[in-house]
């Protein structure tokens, strides 16, 4: 309306998949390629994660959450880059080891250094990249005005030829003992999969004084919370007789599953907004929970984790909730749903990835069993063992290239 | 070549045949939203020097929050900027790291004249009485956003911060 040039809001995307998960998931090896978990493991530095569920839910599958789950700390360090590569360090934990480091800076305008599966990432200016004498490649502006050229450099410590006393990596050495020689914060997290995230036998990360961070849920009640019928958005056998609706019933979805996103949102800001109890004035929000006549209120809980949180952590978490709330579990029930979000840490300056949603739908139970018998508990287990056949719908969103500043 | 291909796919073709019967399941759907409804801002009430301290641990109540939000919207745009219409999903309690922060949206067309009238409106805090206490508001403009869960949790840059 007001011609304003809005840049910044014409990247930003969401991608949302409508689908069935697997109907069953194998906790050692969980699917890598298809959609919600390729999406988990599309984000490598996950800040917060956070899970929705009604509390009926919730008060069913909390011992086993805080039994079963693994427990989580990561390490805040101030490092610089030489002290990577020193002999003890580098040994046990790139060479050997497995970890996830993320500096602190902001991409696209500080020097930033990420190291994940052995490659350490750094991303630097034009000045400071010529002075290190290593080669990188520029990396993508976008076409933004004003904006200097930035480069990468990538370097896989694991290669056999990054040894000491090799000559690359007496490059490598030289510049970040002459170049890149700032102590900046960094967060670190041990991925070996005895470990919680720092390994008990070295609590001091090779005489680097960490602090080590242990990160608990954060508990949040919300009373009272009109919850919109989910069922609505299960995607339906694509019937060839109704290809002329399918459009318009696509459309449909499309608006339905922004409106939910939106809704879930509301949740984790626990706005008053959402809650049954709101008579806001029109003046001042105009906000209404999607097809609010038909919602419920119902009490819903949501636990928070803060951290340096790795993807595979958050895939079992997945794997264990649905375990938790499948058909004729222990926390099943027609309003057994949760949804799973996390934001991502270390977002690039141009398209980022800023992080994913994900709602998993009540498993579908086929003609609810009504208890009065031999013969009901008998078809009960059937249609629990039926609905354990089909998977879980679920619907997904990807977040990218939003502008946060703070 | 060509007798090896034939001798393996025993195997691998057995495993294929049995997918689909194992599969109930109905194809993903998966689109891109681009151009949503709306769009979402996280802005920050900020008091310039001389404030006094009752000033700043005093909540921040929506009508006052609507009421600066028109203004810097009149301020900048006229009567066309006071109808573009304001929710405000939410205000954070005044204490704590998110002092006087509240959470709204507009229509995502004119997201980007709600942001430019915010941030250079300077209100004056006199006209509510007391010129002593009060001193001038200006709204910081901390997150924009489409999509309002890319948003919730911030960008984690506090985690750095020992």
């Amino acid at each position: 309306m007001l011609e304003f040039n809005d840049d910044a809001s014409r990247r930003e995307k969401c991608f949302t998949s409508l689908g069935q998960l697997p109907p069953f998931i194998d906790p050692k090896q969980p699917p890598t390629r298809k959609v919600p978990f390729s999406a988990i493991l599309g984000h490598p530095f996950v800040h917060t994660v956070e899970v929705t569920l009604p509390k009926e839910a919730y008060t069913t599958i909390q011992a086993s959450l805080d039994s079963k789950l693994q427990k989580l700390r990561y390490a805040r360090v101030f490092m610089s880059l030489s002290s990577l590569l020193e002999t003890e360090f580098f040994n046990t934990y790139i060479k050997k080891g497995n970890i996830l480091m993320i500096s602190e800076g902001r991409s696209g305008s500080d020097s930033v250094f990420t190291l994940r599966d052995g490659i350490l990432k750094l991303e630097l200016s034009r000045e400071i990249f010529e002075r290190t004498g290593l080669t990188g490649k520029p990396i993508r502006s976008g076409g933004r005005k004003h904006a200097k050229e930035r480069y990468i450099i990538e370097l896989n410590l694991r290669l056999p030829s990054m040894l000491h006393g090799k000559k690359g990596f007496k490059r490598i050495e030289w510049a970040f003992q002459n170049v890149l020689t700032q102590s900046v914060a960094w967060l670190f997290f041990d991925l070996s999969s005895e470990t919680n995230g720092i390994a008990d036998d070295d609590l001091s990360l090779k005489g680097n004084h960490p602090q080590l961070i242990p990160c608990t849920p954060a508990i949040t009640e919300h009373p009272q919370i009109l919850v919109p019928p989910l069922d609505t958005l299960k995607l339906m056998d694509p019937s060839p007789t109704a290809t002329a609706t399918t459009t318009a019933h696509q459309e449909q979805l499309q608006n339905q599953c922004t409106e939910i996103s939106e809704w879930l949102a509301m949740v984790s800001l626990a706005s008053p907004r959402v809650t049954a109890a709101d008579d806001v004035d029109p003046y001042l929000s105009r906000y209404s929970v999607p097809d609010a006549d038909e919602a419920a209120p119902t009490d819903l809980v949501t636990l928070r984790w803060r951290g340096l949180i790795p993807p595979k952590w958050i895939v079992g978490l997945l794997v264990h909730l649905l375990r938790e709330t499948a058909a004729g579990g222990s926390a099943a029930s027609s309003s057994a749903w949760f949804a799973i979000s996390a934001n991502a840490l270390g977002r690039e300056a141009v398209e980022a990835r800023d992080g994913y949603s994900l709602l998993v739908l009540p498993a579908v139970m086929p003609a609810a069993p009504s208890g009065r018998g031999e013969d009901d508990a008998k078809g009960g287990k059937d249609a629990i063992a039926a609905a354990r056949r089909m998977g879980r719908h679920y619907v997904s969103w990807e977040f990218v290239a939003a502008s946060v500043l703070q | 070549m060509s007798t090896t291909s034939q001798s393996q796919p025993a195997e691998p073709e057995s495993a294929k045949r049995k997918a689909p019967t194992e599969q109930t399941s109905t194809p993903t759907l998966t689109f891109t939203t681009r151009n949503p409804l709306w769009t979402y801002l996280k802005l920050q009430l900020t008091h310039q020097p001389p404030v006094s301290q009752s000033t700043l641990i005093q909540p921040l109540d929506p009508l006052t929050a609507r009421t600066y939000l028109s203004a810097a919207l009149n301020q900048f745009l006229g009567l066309s900027g006071t109808a573009i219409s304001i929710d405000i999903l939410k205000i954070d309690p005044p204490t704590g790291t998110n002092a006087k922060t509240i959470w709204i949206r507009v229509p995502a067309p004119d997201a980007s004249a709600v942001v430019a009238a915010l941030s250079s409106w300077v209100g004056g805090g006199s006209s509510s009485g007391d010129a002593t206490g009060a001193g001038n508001v200006a709204w910081r403009v901390c997150a924009k956003g489409n999509f309002l869960q890319a948003l919730v949790n911030g960008s984690g840059a506090e985690m750095f911060v020992p």
